[in-house]
């Protein structure tokens, strides 16, 4: 059972830690929030739900550390923080001067467009269409009802909708993905 | 709205965007798996100051019943409407003289000696002496019952009657009657005798008299002091004029030695047994009008009705002290809980 867990977290923490990013929009912050959030599941790890109850719960707890952390960021800042800088400089490399700045662009509108929402909305996009998980699964790891989920869901998409850059985007991406 | 693949794609293009993790998860289970410490957070220090203002508010509650019930033992002796601050008296009951024995007691009478002022004295019980003078109009005839249940009530008590008086009022026949009673029966006495008919007066006082015995008692021990000194002095001397001086400052000292004595018996006296003078008249008007018009059931119950609110109302302003103090704790404590949720939310999760 411990042994299962610590490679069920070995093998989940990639995941996780970029849900993190994508929440907190900083990699570094991300990190750190991942590794403590992953050290109290380990640690409360005899109240883990197992099988399929066990990723909800592991992502509440990454949640719940990644927004903790972000207010504390913001008492101490005295404002949110602006770490749009950070996805020019760490972003990933591509093969290409070309390629690297369309996937900068790209990363960058979707993880603006993701910054301008509100946190009860961004949260649930993140776990659904990164996490993966299911709106059954998102309602316990942030601990509203599957109706509420869904509700977010869907205003979070109508607004990403609404935001031209991304629109254009998106529409470039329709047109390669057939 | 966006298309949930495109979304989908979006986001994991953006996801795939940051690099990856500077360092893999710490080995779980090699002993590493405590989190870091996390600074006091406001909230835990505010749970602290919860707890500190919960325990300052225990400590202001016992307070306030300590000093609540030592006035209600104030009020509860002062009896009925006297309400002039009489003063709660250890007795040792059954009519002796001080509630604590003095050591003059224990040197007892002139020449006893042997106490020469080495010993500390005890602590000293307070010393009231109480008086009351009481007004009661009795039915028609009943003058002469009274002041026989007067009497029957001051022997009974542990006291005596210390004059009694019967003359006529007018064509009224009334009574004065003096009783001493003992002071722990003094309060139960003076409510039997409001209860022999229609109080028309109630005086009562008690005066403290606590330092003038204390002076009483320490000018007695130095001057017995002085006298077994004089007694020294006196066996020692071998001529006239020696032995005639020493004397007469002996017979000096014994004088004021038991002239104290005497004031200090004589308080002693007032001390043990209280003073209660009653006036007995028989006041059939005031009877007659009392019995000729009873109040009817509506004028009764509004008159309930008054005393009820005012109570009432005295009794939330009594109250609100009390309740203010319970509202702050109440809401310290939950603040305290709150916070508490709040730690141990973030440490399970």
């Amino acid at each position: 059972m411990v042994d299962d867990l610590a490679v069920w977290l070995q093998g989940a923490y990639g995941q996780a830690y970029r849900t993190a990013c994508l929440i907190l929009r900083n990699p570094v912050d991300a990190e750190e929030a991942v590794q403590e959030a992953f050290l109290r599941v380990w640690r409360f790890r005899s109240s883990l739900p197992d099988g399929d109850g066990r990723r909800p719960w592991v992502y509440r707890v990454v949640v719940n550390t990644c927004l903790s952390r972000r207010r504390s960021d913001r008492r101490k800042s005295g404002g949110d923080v602006d770490v749009d800088l950070h996805l020019t400089a760490m972003a990933a490399p591509e093969p290409g001067p070309e390629a690297a700045a369309a996937h900068r662009d790209l990363a960058g509108a979707l993880i603006a467009a993701l910054g301008a929402l509100p946190e009860h909305l961004r949260v649930p996009v993140v776990l659904r269409y990164w996490a993966g998980l299911t709106e059954r699964e998102i309602a316990v790891a942030i601990r509203r009802r599957p109706g509420t989920v869904k509700s977010r869901l869907h205003e979070a998409r109508r607004r990403l909708g609404d935001d031209p850059r991304l629109a254009a985007l998106a529409s470039d991406t329709e047109e390669v993905a057939p | 709205m966006i298309d949930e693949d495109v979304l989908r794609a979006l986001v994991a293009e953006a996801a795939e965007s940051f690099p990856p993790p500077r360092e893999p998860l710490p080995q779980l289970t090699e002993g590493r798996a405590e989190p870091p410490r996390r600074r006091a957070r406001p909230f835990v220090l505010g749970t602290v100051a919860a707890g500190l203002v919960v325990l300052l508010g225990l400590v202001g509650l016992t307070v306030a019943d300590r000093l609540r019930d030592g006035s209600a033992r104030t009020v509860q002796n002062a009896s009925g409407d006297a309400g002039d601050g009489l003063t709660s008296e250890p007795t040792a009951g059954g009519g002796t003289a001080t509630g604590v024995p003095a050591p003059g007691d224990a040197a007892g009478g002139a020449g006893g000696g042997g106490d020469g002022g080495q010993v500390a004295p005890p602590l000293q019980a307070t010393k009231v002496v109480k008086t009351g003078a009481v007004e009661v109009a009795v039915g028609e005839g009943a003058v002469d019952d009274s002041v026989t249940r007067l009497t029957s009530l001051a022997v009974g008590s542990g006291g005596f009657v210390a004059e009694s008086r019967t003359f006529e009022q007018g064509e009224r026949p009334a009574a004065d009657i003096t009783i001493r009673v003992p002071g722990a029966a003094f309060e139960q006495v003076l409510g039997e005798v409001r209860g022999l008919g229609e109080t028309q007066s109630v005086t009562t006082a008690g005066q403290d008299v606590t330092a003038e015995y204390v002076d009483l008692e320490a000018r007695l021990r130095v001057l017995r002091g002085t006298r077994d000194q004089l007694l020294g002095l006196l066996s020692r001397a071998t001529t006239i004029p020696d032995i005639l001086a020493v004397q007469d400052r002996l017979n000096a000292t014994q004088t004021e030695i038991e002239r104290l004595e005497g004031q200090q018996r004589v308080l002693d006296d007032k001390v043990a047994l209280g003073t209660l003078k009653v006036t007995v008249t028989e006041d059939r008007s005031a009877l007659n009008t009392a019995a000729a018009k009873p109040r009817s059931g509506l004028a009764k119950a509004w008159d309930d009705a008054v005393d009820g609110f005012t109570s009432g109302v005295e009794g939330i302003v009594a109250a609100s002290g009390r309740i203010l103090l319970v509202v702050l704790v109440l809401a310290a404590l939950t603040a305290m809980a709150l916070g508490g949720w709040k730690v141990l939310r973030r440490r399970l999760l």
